[in-house]
């Protein structure tokens, strides 16, 4: 069994971040949402329905996934092609949909690509043109299933940035499943799952926190907390809270100036 | 492979480039049975005026296409000379055995060379004029009638355009596996026959093995994404039948007209 016992609620318009290591059923969780997955057992409720295989497809086109590997979901031989990839299976009309895709290429920073083609684009453009084919669909509810592991630290932030935009822009409910941490910090509350249970929930600063706890699941901590651990090694005095890079770098300076 | 020019595109804005993937098909096949028609000097004259306005209007260059014929030149040369030697009926010049060189036979392998020709420009004129993906398109538009006998003509679209989507990208990965192979020891392209079978093997296992992973993740972004069956779809790109799509079948009809009256 993937998952076992596995129960929470998102907000509307919430960031949740469910993180876990590899082979945790974070990305079987995302596939159950969707309904790409049945459950063996359970209830999934979208909007106060309950996902049935009757209502699958009516639920399906408010939820836009972008998965993790950017070359596996390119459907479209072109970059405008893929875009409407979503808005053609949902039989929109043809003037409306450029409309819609000129938009979405725009909101990603990927407009002039229109014609371009998948092998002449970055790993991180092609996951701006997968997130620009879920944003065309105009959805209420965005999942990210490790959409940046496979990007380098430049296409990741930007991707983020991007979806962050978004988000503020269309007052999207996000779902992000990640094992990076960073990724993690940027949502409102997040869920730690282990071998297929939730072992932890919470604010983002209370999670990061539970430093010993976070490294024993094998999840990795933030930079700051990292920064902290190091200096405590060395004997010196930390504060136990959780400090994001300014406060940490504010607390380094006032505490220089003490000495 | 850079001289091969024969089903490739080489991007442009001529009038041939412009023109409707659909009416390009059709008028090539259109050409091809004109060719088989033609039977004296006069109809192939009318096929090669043909050919040469299509050049022309494609903005290609001539000796560009003939080059692009070089790797076809030992077929066209073993099929000549066939011609040559076993062609059989009026005046004999010269023969040995089975072997004889008739005058009939020598006009036969003349317009064997000739047709070869008209027929491998033309369709290089088609590739070099058309993107794949557009080809894709024609092909789906023109096989719509087979939907009266069920045929699942949005399938075999969707199946041609994610095919020629994901070429180059198996080729790079065909490339990154041999690469990695390379690296581990694998020899590429020496020894024995049967050596150089063994080597495909460590090539050909993790691409089929990728390329399934592949296709169960396309599957599920495109369920994810609202594919169902590829019916009441509507479609993004559109092919638009223009004045010069019409103006070019006339010419085309036209010139098949004449051909008809001047042949034997």
């Amino acid at each position: 069994m993937v998952l076992d016992g596995v129960s929470f609620d998102v907000q509307e318009g919430e960031w949740l971040a469910i993180v876990g290591h590899n082979g945790s059923g974070k990305s079987t969780l995302a596939k159950l949402i969707d309904g790409l997955l049945e459950a063996a057992g359970g209830e999934i409720t979208i909007e106060d329905q309950l996902l049935t295989p009757d209502n699958l497809w009516e639920l399906r086109d408010d939820i836009g996934l972008v998965f993790q590997n950017p070359d596996n979901q390119f459907v479209g031989a072109t970059v405008a092609d893929d875009v409407a990839f979503g808005l053609e299976n949902r039989g929109v009309e043809r003037n409306e949909m450029k409309r819609r895709v000129a938009e979405a290429l725009v909101q990603v920073g990927m407009d002039g690509f229109e014609e371009r083609e998948p092998t002449s684009l970055s790993g991180g453009q092609k996951q701006r043109v997968a997130l620009a084919g879920v944003i065309a669909i105009r959805p209420r509810v965005v999942i990210l299933d490790e959409a940046t592991s496979m990007l380098d630290p430049e296409g990741r932030r930007e991707i983020l940035r991007v979806i962050r935009e978004l988000k503020d822009r269309f007052q999207l409910t996000v779902i992000s499943i990640t094992h990076d941490i960073e990724e993690a910090a940027h949502a409102s509350r997040v869920l730690i799952i282990n071998d297929g249970r939730i072992v932890e929930e919470g604010q983002p600063e209370a999670i990061f926190e539970k430093e010993a706890e976070l490294l024993e699941l094998g999840l990795d901590i933030p930079y700051a907390s990292r920064l902290k651990r190091s200096l405590n090694q060395l004997g010196i005095q930390v504060p136990e809270q959780y400090l994001n890079e300014e406060e940490m770098a504010n607390w380094l300076c006032q505490s220089l100036l003490k000495k | 492979m850079d001289k091969f020019i024969f089903g490739r595109y080489i991007p442009g804005d001529s009038w041939v480039h412009r023109m409707d993937p659909r009416s390009k098909m059709l008028l090539s096949f259109f050409f091809i049975f004109m060719i088989f028609f033609a039977n004296n000097l006069l109809s192939y004259g009318l096929v090669f005026v043909v050919l040469f306005l299509a050049i022309m209007m494609a903005r290609v260059s001539v000796g560009f296409l003939l080059k692009g014929l070089k790797p076809l030149l030992w077929l066209m040369v073993f099929t000549v000379l066939i011609q040559v030697f076993f062609g059989a009926g009026g005046e004999v010049y010269w023969s040995w055995w089975t072997l004889q060189i008739t005058h009939d036979g020598l006009i036969s392998a003349a317009f064997i060379l000739l047709r070869f020709l008209a027929i491998i420009m033309m369709s290089t004129i088609l590739t070099l004029t058309t993107k794949p993906l557009q080809i894709a398109d024609g092909v789906e538009s023109l096989l719509k009638p087979l939907k009266v006998i069920h045929f699942p003509v949005e399938t075999l679209a969707l199946m041609l355009s994610l095919a020629l989507r994901f070429v180059p990208t198996l080729m790079d990965e065909a490339q990154k596996i041999m690469d990695a192979q390379r690296a581990r020891g694998v020899d590429f392209g020496s020894g024995g026959i049967k050596q150089q079978v063994k080597t495909v093997v460590p090539l050909l296992i993790p691409l089929f093995m990728n390329a399934f992973n592949r296709a169960e993740d396309i599957a599920t972004a495109m369920d994810a994404r609202g594919y169902r069956d590829g019916k009441n779809r509507t479609k993004y790109r559109e092919l638009i039948w223009q004045r010069r799509d019409t103006i070019s079948s006339l010419i085309f009809v036209l010139s098949g007209i004449i051909l008809f009256l001047i042949r034997n």
